[in-house]
């Protein structure tokens, strides 16, 4: 590749990376929390039973380096500029001599698919091998590679391999291939790959043929379809230099719309609140006041933990809700909340918070974060089985293993336990009796987790809280 | 000359691996996981693989009379080939197999396991689902060949988006007839009597709430269902972890015939709670739990559950209520009564009180005898921890399983005991797996509502995706 064709997908790769890095990294947190990437082979056999499997694996390997967000916006820039070279080479092949800026269509598309908070790596995966195969197509022409290759691309990359259905016609086209024909073995090998998924997969027929993976939730995923649009756009337009510059207008102006700040912001609150980094939550909402509920939660809990709780009207509050709302079915809130519960010392309460948290998470993916902190609420609570369970999970993993198998060493050392400075805290703070817990009457359960240990200043701060804005309400 | 020394230097070599090393006797059993020392097994049972807890490589050896059979070793994981095994088993059947172990340098003391003449409904099917509080993520409803380790899918989540299906029961163990519960918002009960398969809106505003627990006549024309209103709470110190609690609950009997429900005041009484409902195997009998109506949640603790029957005779059932278990008198309640195939035997859970004793540390299974009229706990059969949901096996043999947490204290694994012909209970072993220790870690599901049945479970999504049916009212 020559520097002037280097030059795009390397500008764009060095400003993801800055992007991710510096602007959105909390967003890549967001995203490594949500899973738990392990090195066992239970683990990678366990992505082999619908198509799409391969690049889930792959998407979920690639999303672990996102617990250090400098090496997850790496491995997003690696993702834009692979998807530029890629998208060159083919658009290239199909209309030489076209302007370069053409290039940055599809990875223009990607780059918006990863600003959404649930849009997955395993996307980003497929796309790039989808790209990688029509290229091969392109440079090869040949019919065997299209029958066989594009059945193997469905298996391993699952929906958007179909896309190729169209891309391949439409590329052959251009670059003087026979159209028909193309398209006809595109088709049937779709139909190979497609056959047995549908009638061995335990997935709805439409959700195998938009795919399975690339969304967290699962829905019909029919945003991939604008990779398509990317790839096809630039034929369409190069001859005319007035829609290529609308293409790049609209491709800046979508850089800008389709970041969610808003989102971003809220989930630095939740990360700070998990790093038990007060002071940092407190100067983000002296900078600009909290706009949600989870960041209110955040703030509340913040000024609780460091004795500031008479600032609390130093900010707008919106009721009892800002320290505990009635609980939600979701996997977002819930995790935060659990910080709450957590930090004031209310260990199984948290422990039903993360365990639901969990459940919610709409891929039915594990979470790391949720298993380490289910696994301390176990071992504070004297189910040292249990916590053994998750903790060996940890193991297997890159960045929690070493934390993981230092927790392990205190199972069943009831000394060592109340000695650890968060731990034996915990423990000290546990309710004396047993009783029926009730989210809905938040105050009653402090006002007796105070009476249950009145050295327990966050739960005496947070009470005094939710006491006044009570009042006030 | 120098491959001449090579070689006897090589042959030198292998005489010394090879030359018997020092063992030392140790006068005990070895620590296995699953403890299947002693145990009882059905002569057609799976490989029971288990993993060595001691320090270097294991070796075991089945032995019976003239006969052995070496595991292979994985890890520390002692692996007994299938076809071999079953043959193993097929000989020894009525006899016990002697299983010696040795790891490193240590001779453990040989345990026998003990087969049984009889065979075990070769099927198992159960849900994998994990041990949560109001949400579950991925699951799904599986059939376990129990002579090997072949486990399919029969359902799960994914096929529905936003489903969860419980409660599966067959008629006598044939899963060609079932009834199963499908949650969620396209939601409903799955009737497939063998011919015909119906979706039914089982809350058809006549019953207390939806079905929910289940039973078929033996003729398979009648399933009774009991309907519940459960509620649930969780405790702060998570000893015991869930309440879930029936603010009210009725038993209805459905005609498969009609597609109604009707009902009587003998099992749908508004001044009690009847739950749990299940026939005898002539068909003649309706055994339920049943408990006097209390205010809930304020009286939780102090709802206690007998074992009661009625008759049932050409569909009608009968005015007069027997009570079989005073479980109330003892401080106690029986939940999930279900006769054995030879009629002799309910078998039931019993804890302190409650109708959700899954989540009660101190739930035992106990065993009515309908032939002394007395009752007991199976004191052999239980653990400390939660012993529960259990499920006879069709073919009179007196094998059953049943759910239990004694593992880890929260994920329930299945284990299979049998009633012998004096009554008492063998040891339980555990559900075989080809890697049980690196299998059941890794495992964050638990097993709920396993049951035995003759043949595969199979079931068709377009079942659960046609369209729904009202339930009538007689």
């Amino acid at each position: 590749m020559d520097i002037s064709k280097a030059r795009v997908p390397a500008i764009l790769g060095i400003a993801a990376f800055l992007f991710f890095w510096l602007v959105y990294p909390n967003h890549l947190r967001f995203a490594e929390q949500y899973q738990m990437f392990l090195y066992t082979g239970d683990y990678f056999c366990s992505f082999f039973n619908r198509p799409g499997g391969f690049a889930a694996y792959l998407g979920a390997f690639f999303t672990q380096f996102a617990y250090i967000p400098a090496l997850g916006a790496l491995v997003y820039a690696s993702f834009i500029s692979l998807t530029a070279i890629l998208a060159g080479a083919c658009i290239g092949k199909a209309v030489p001599r076209q302007s370069l800026s053409l290039q940055i269509l599809p990875a223009a598309a990607l780059f918006c698919m990863m600003c959404n908070e649930n849009f997955k790596l395993s996307g980003a995966v497929a796309f790039v091998m989808l790209l990688a195969f029509v290229l091969l197509v392109i440079k090869t022409n040949s019919s065997a590679i299209i029958l066989a290759g594009q059945a193997l691309l469905y298996c391993l990359v699952g929906g958007i391999a179909l896309q190729a259905v169209i891309l391949l016609p439409v590329y052959a086209y251009f670059c003087g291939h026979k159209v028909w024909k193309t398209f006809l073995l595109s088709a049937a090998s779709s139909f190979i790959g497609l056959l047995p998924a549908m009638l061995l997969c335990q997935y709805p027929p439409l959700r195998l043929i938009f795919g399975t993976e690339y969304f967290r939730f699962p829905v019909l995923f029919t945003g991939q379809w604008f990779f398509c649009l990317a790839m096809l756009l630039p034929l369409l337009i190069h001859k005319y230099r007035w829609m290529r510059a609308v293409v790049l207008v609209c491709c800046a102006v979508l850089f800008i719309l389709m970041p969610d700040m808003k989102k971003e912001r809220t989930m630095k609150y939740d990360h700070l609140a998990y790093r038990g980094r007060f002071n940092e939550i407190i100067k983000l909402a002296e900078k600009k006041t909290p706009q949600t509920r989870i960041q209110m939660n955040c703030l509340n809990l913040a000024l609780a933990a460091t004795s500031n709780i008479d600032r609390l009207y130093d900010f707008p509050q919106n009721g009892v809700q800002g320290i505990m709302p009635p609980y939600s079915r979701d996997f977002v809130s819930t995790l935060t909340l659990a910080e709450v519960l957590w930090r004031s010392g209310q260990t199984a309460a948290a422990q039903v918070y993360v365990f639901e948290a969990q459940e919610c998470i709409p891929d039915y993916q594990k979470s790391a974060r949720c298993y380490k902190r289910l696994a301390e609420t176990a071992i504070i609570m004297g189910t040292y089985e249990v916590a053994g369970k998750y903790l060996t999970a940890l193991s297997h993993t890159l960045f929690y293993s070493g934390w993981a198998r230092k927790a392990a060493t205190y199972l069943g050392d009831e000394q060592k336990i109340s000695g650890h400075d968060v731990w034996g805290r915990q423990r000290d703070y546990m309710y004396d009796e047993d009783f029926y817990y009730d989210v809905n009457n938040f105050g009653l359960m402090l006002y007796r987790l105070v009476q249950s240990n009145p050295a327990n200043t966050v739960a005496k701060n947070l009470l005094i809280a939710y006491q006044s804005l009570a009042n006030n309400e | 000359m120098i491959m001449k020394r090579a070689f006897f230097i090589l042959l030198f070599a292998i005489a010394i691996c090879c030359a018997p090393k020092d063992e030392t006797y140790v006068d005990s059993f070895p620590e296995i996981y699953p403890d299947y020392i002693s145990v009882t097994v059905p002569c057609n049972i799976a490989p029971l693989n288990f993993d060595v807890k001691s320090e270097g490589r294991p070796y075991v050896s089945l032995s019976y009379r003239a006969y052995s059979l070496n595991a292979s070793v994985c890890g520390s994981t002692a692996m007994f080939p299938e076809k071999k095994w079953h043959k193993f088993l097929m000989m020894a059947a009525g006899d016990s197999i002697k299983v010696s172990v040795s790891a490193g340098n240590v001779r453990y003391k040989d345990f026998f396991i003990y087969v049984s003449e009889t065979e075990i409904d070769p099927y198992l099917s159960y849900r994998k689902i994990a041990p949560g509080f109001e949400i579950h993520s991925k699951m799904g409803l599986y059939c376990r060949d129990l002579t090997s380790y072949r486990e399919k899918v029969v359902f799960e989540n994914t096929a529905i988006t936003g489903s969860c299906i419980n409660c599966h029961s067959f008629n006598a163990g044939d899963p060609s007839q079932v009834t199963l519960h499908v949650r969620g918002t396209k939601g409903g009960t799955l009737i497939r009597d063998g011919k015909h398969s119906g979706f039914f809106n089982s809350n058809n505003g006549h019953t207390r709430g939806g079905c929910t627990y289940e039973a078929w006549h033996p003729s398979g024309k009648y399933i009774a269902y009991s309907t519940n209103i459960p509620l649930q709470m969780y405790h702060v110190k998570l000893d015991n972890r869930i309440e879930i609690y029936d603010k009210d609950s009725d038993i209805s009997i459905f005609d498969c015939a009609t597609e109604e429900l009707f009902t009587s005041p003998t099992i749908a009484d508004s001044a009690s709670f009847e739950t749990y409902p299940s026939f005898s195997r002539d068909g003649k009998t309706l055994f339920f739990a049943r408990a006097l109506l209390r205010p809930m949640p304020d009286e939780y603790d102090s709802a206690r559950y007998n074992l009661c029957c009625t008759s049932f005779e050409d569909g009608k059932i009968g005015n007069e209520i027997r009570t079989l278990v005073d479980a109330e008198a003892d401080s106690l309640s029986i939940c999930t009564p279900r006769p054995s195939a030879d009629g002799r035997y309910v078998m039931f859970a019993v804890s302190s009180w409650g109708t959700f004793p899954i989540w009660h540390r101190d739930c035992q299974l106990g065993l009515y005898d309908m032939k002394n009229d007395s009752w007991r706990i199976l004191d052999e059969v239980c653990s400390p921890e939660t012993d529960s949901w259990h499920s006879w096996s069709n073919n009179g043999s007196g094998w059953f399983c049943f759910a239990s947490r004694r593992d880890d204290g929260l994920h329930t694994r299945v284990y299979f005991s049998m009633i012998n012909p004096d009554g008492s209970a063998t040891k339980p072993f555990m559900l075989p797996q080809r890697r049980p220790d690196r299998y059941y870690t890794r495992l964050f599901y638990s097993y709920n509502i396993p049951e035995l049945s003759s043949s595969e479970f199979t079931l068709d999504i377009d079942e659960l995706t046609q369209d729904k049916k009202e339930m009538g009212q007689r």
